[in-house]
């Protein structure tokens, strides 16, 4: 969904010749600031206030739709000895993005960023450098609101040019946006009416195969949205039980404890014994298969890489 | 609950006022706030911590361990189509290639500072005077020497450092500058995969080091040490760790009592004189969309090189531009250009636990003398970052291109999960990165999109920008000897049992991706050749300054930030004291 263009450039991978689906974002609020001098009104633009959380609104989908998503996520990462897309309630994740705005009011703010800075499943320290019994409050559930362009670019992304008055900046010369509700409604059409038996009918295999005759564009955005939805922070409604996390042996977020804890009684960093950051892992929890290694080979050569074997 | 304004609120009459609040900004409304100054802040972005201006505690960032946040939803960037810019490669592409983001540094209270891993290296001593170096042994590139040498801009290096909080080790970079001082901090913790990494750069004879970082190693200045929760680089600190302008100079600015800070208040015009030589006001949209102005008796551009020149040619739309007799405004826009490679390996080496860069190597930057295009070993390159990994969505991502690039569009949800669970592209990877020396090219450049506008309906800046043959020449040259140093390390005595695979990103005539962004107002003491003089004064305006990375005349092979910090230090003490600069840091 990330469309930044920006790197630091660490951590860039190869590209791999393929389109990305989406793009997007979005505050606001009312004051007047001491000192200025107002010459002119620059933007009209539907405002209204808004500082806490609410939960989302349902009822976006249709119960057909909600069926057809929930095997759609289990398509893209199927349940085995782990939960799949739809256990990891990816379409939760999904239905919180199109109901973002649904209920903001003067006390809520759309439910497009959670809050900061800690979600109180890690501990704060003791002063020997050891996790605490102290936990933070979840601040991840206070939403946050959007300022007047994130707004505007938020309305857009999810209900298209026709969310702004004028449209969207640009589309005498781009076209207009359409919006990801709209996308999601049209797909989801077109993904249900296009298979006898229906959806919920199909074994893995054909699954799969009906998966991959689906338009591009809305294969990739449902691989973004339920991968989001089975790996985000769980108050954006998916990765439920933190399974998702736990399948891929990622630890989630760490603050306030992190990795490296500083004790103030000795003045130095103490190490956690169950996610050593300076060391090896002892044990790997899922190893390398020849299948894979495999895969990676392939991979490597076609991108123009080197395969070494020790 | 985060505050909109900022500081004392009781100003109305400012002597200084700065557009930007990011790295070049801080150091600027912090020397001049200690001295006295009432000085006005504006930032075109929101402003994401509480208490940032409260004497009585630390700030509290909205920042998190959040991906969705910052990666998938882009709390802190810009967005590309309320924000756009526009890109082509040169004017024969027609008015653009593309509408997007490009080089779109963070607009937020402490500006692109805050989203990165802070990795803040001085430059070394040639730096400041590559064409004298060079000569003209480049074609159709225009280097230039710095108006100001390394020993000039030393001290405010070193204040900078104390201030910002840097660890690192004096002398573990055999190629650094001479130090006055060593570093405030020594270094943290190193990750696994730093480690794994420096044993096979030794046994290819060079030599890693830790990456000099404002990341507190201890409890500094008030603020903590950092845990290395692995949230760095893209993502605002939730701890304060990082000592970026906002928690440190900017804090210290607006606990003065002399500076108030308006965020999501972008600057669209300056106001000029008949004679078109002094600044008199600066218009701006204030968060509600109206338009406001505001006055102060100087004023600072520090918005970033595409946003300074931009602001300037909005500022004079049917003209040539303010403060642009030269030609220049908006020209020489640099980037570095990165050459990387991955490493993936069968060992887990969670890279995600860390501050995702903390050791690098400075090797292939190399020493300026004529180049020679016929032997590609004379093309600076410059210092190469050493990482790890993505967190899982980002993973996710990946995977999904690899599977529907390679297996002709096929998506294969059985074989995503292997990999999910597997995780050879997160777990399992080294990524080598060199931050390679641009050719500033009077070519590349900023002016005005003639059709494109953002939310507010202000012309868009327009990036022209193609690599010249200089850096491609360093990339293509140092790129396969990242891969066989690496390969050193995958097969030495570390990896006995491990197996290496290695792929080189070729680099791109593409949209620059660097989040090293430099030049198009370069400073120099010839106003023909330049648009600011030495002290970061515009040539043609009485009470306009430059205090960020558009001064940069030539872009170095090291990230730039601890550069700007230091000019920002340096342009802060020419404006408080004429001719003596230094006595503002006494």
């Amino acid at each position: 969904m990330s469309n930044n263009h920006r790197s630091d450039g660490h951590r860039r991978l190869p590209v791999v010749p393929v389109a990305g689906a989406l793009g997007a974002r979005s505050r606001r609020d009312v004051l007047r600031y001491i000192g200025g001098v107002a010459v002119a009104t620059a933007v009209p633009f539907p405002l209204g206030g808004c500082t806490t959380s609410t939960p989302a609104q349902t009822g976006f989908f249709t119960g057909a739709e909600l069926s057809a998503l929930n095997v759609l996520a289990n398509a893209v990462l199927p349940p085995d000895d782990t939960a799949g897309g739809s256990q990891l309630a990816a379409v939760t994740y999904i239905e919180n993005l199109m109901t973002a705005f649904d209920n903001v009011s003067a006390t809520a703010a759309p439910l497009i960023y959670a809050g900061g800075p800690f979600s109180g499943r890690a501990p704060y320290a003791d002063d020997s450098g050891q996790p605490s019994t102290n936990y933070p409050p979840n601040s991840f559930t206070t939403f946050l609101p959007l300022d007047i362009v994130k707004q505007a670019g938020w309305r857009v992304q999810l209900f298209g040019s026709s969310a702004l008055p004028n449209g969207a900046p640009n589309d005498a010369l781009l076209g207009p946006v359409v919006g990801l509700r709209d996308q999601m409604k049209t797909g989801l059409a077109a993904a249900i009416a296009g298979t006898t038996p229906p959806l919920e009918q199909l074994d893995q295999d054909d699954l799969i195969a009906y998966f991959n005759t689906l338009e591009i564009t809305f294969k990739e955005l449902i691989i973004a949205l339920v991968s989001q939805g089975c790996f985000c922070p769980p108050e954006y409604g998916g990765n439920l039980d933190l399974a998702g996390w736990g399948l891929t042996h990622f630890e989630g977020d760490q603050q306030p404890l992190g990795y490296s804890v500083w004790s103030n009684d000795a003045g130095v960093y103490v190490e956690r014994p169950d996610a050593p950051m300076t060391t090896p892992t002892v044990t790997d929890p899922e190893p390398l298969t020849p299948d894979v290694i495999a895969l990676l080979d392939n991979v490597v050569t076609l991108l123009g890489g080197t395969v070494f074997q020790s | 609950m985060t505050t909109r304004i900022l500081g004392n609120q009781a100003l109305t009459t400012f002597d200084v006022c700065i557009i930007g609040s990011g790295a070049g900004a801080g150091p600027v409304a912090y020397f001049c706030t200690t001295n006295g100054l009432k000085v006005l802040v504006l930032e075109a972005g929101a402003n994401h911590f509480a208490f940032l201006d409260d004497p009585t505690q630390q700030p509290v960032p909205e920042h998190a361990n959040d991906e969705i946040k910052f990666e998938i939803r882009n709390f802190i960037d810009i967005d590309s189509r309320m924000d756009p810019r526009s890109w082509r490669t040169a004017p024969s592409d027609g008015d653009r290639l593309q509408v997007t983001d490009v080089n779109g540094l963070p607009k937020h209270v402490g500006g692109g500072m805050v989203h990165a891993d802070v990795k803040m290296p001085r430059l070394e001593e040639q730096d400041f005077m590559m064409a004298t170096l060079l000569g003209n042994s480049v074609q159709n590139a225009n280097f230039a020497d710095w108006p100001i040498a390394y020993q000039d801009l030393e001290p405010f290096y070193a204040y900078a450092e104390k201030a910002l909080g840097i660890q690192g080790k004096m002398g573990a970079n055999p190629f650094e500058a001479p130090r006055s001082s060593d570093y405030p901090m020594p270094p943290g913790l190193a990750m696994y995969l730093s480690t794994v990494a420096a044993a096979g750069l030794a046994s290819s004879g060079y030599t890693a080091f830790p990456y000099p970082t404002a990341v507190n190693s201890m409890p500094y200045d008030g603020r903590p040490p950092c845990n290395d929760c692995g949230y760095c680089s893209d993502y605002g600190c939730p701890i304060n760790a990082k000592g970026s302008a906002a928690v440190t100079f900017l804090r210290k600015a607006l606990l003065t009592g002399n500076c108030l800070l308006l965020a999501e208040t972008r600057v669209t015009k300056l106001i000029m004189n008949g004679a078109g030589d002094t600044v008199t006001a600066v218009q701006c949209v204030d968060p509600n969309g109206d338009v406001v102005q505001y006055t102060a008796s100087r004023y600072v551009l520090a918005a970033s090189p595409i946003e300074d020149a931009r602001l300037l040619l909005l500022s004079d739309i049917n003209g040539p531009g303010v403060g642009n007799s030269s030609n220049m405004v908006g020209r020489n826009l640099m980037f570095h250009l990165q050459t990387s490679c991955v490493g993936i390996f069968n060992d887990r080496l969670h890279g995600h636990r860390g501050r995702t860069v903390d050791h690098g190597f400075a090797d292939f930057r190399g020493k300026a003398v004529n180049y020679n295009p016929n032997d590609p070993s004379t093309a600076l390159g410059g210092i190469v970052e050493i990482s790890g990994s993505e967190r899982p969505v980002s993973e996710a991502a990946y995977y999904a291109q690899i599977l529907l690039g390679t297996q002709l569009g096929k998506f294969d949800g059985t074989v995503f999960k292997k990999l999910m669970r597997q995780s050879p592209f997160r777990d399992r990877i080294i990524v080598l990165t060199m931050q390679a020396e641009d050719a500033p090219q009077a070519t590349n450049q900023v002016d005005l999109d003639p059709v494109v506008v953002d939310f507010f309906g202000t012309p868009a800046p327009r990036v022209t920008y193609s690599n010249h043959p200089y850096e491609l020449a360093a990339s293509n040259y140092r790129g396969p000897m990242m891969v066989s140093t690496t390969d050193a390390a995958g097969k030495g005595a570390i990896f006995k049992n491990a197996g290496a695979r290695w792929s080189a990103i070729t680099p791109r005539d593409a949209i620059p991706e660097s989040a090293h962004v430099m030049g198009t107002l370069r400073f120099g003491n010839d106003p023909t050749t330049s648009v600011c003089d030495r002290t970061g004064k515009l040539h043609d305006i009485q009470n306009l300054y430059c205090s960020d990375g558009a001064l940069f005349p030539t872009s170095s092979g090291y990230n730039p930030t601890m550069t700007i910090s230091a000019l920002s230090c340096w342009v802060a003490g020419n404006m408080i004291f004429p001719g003596q600069p230094q006595q503002v840091l006494w």
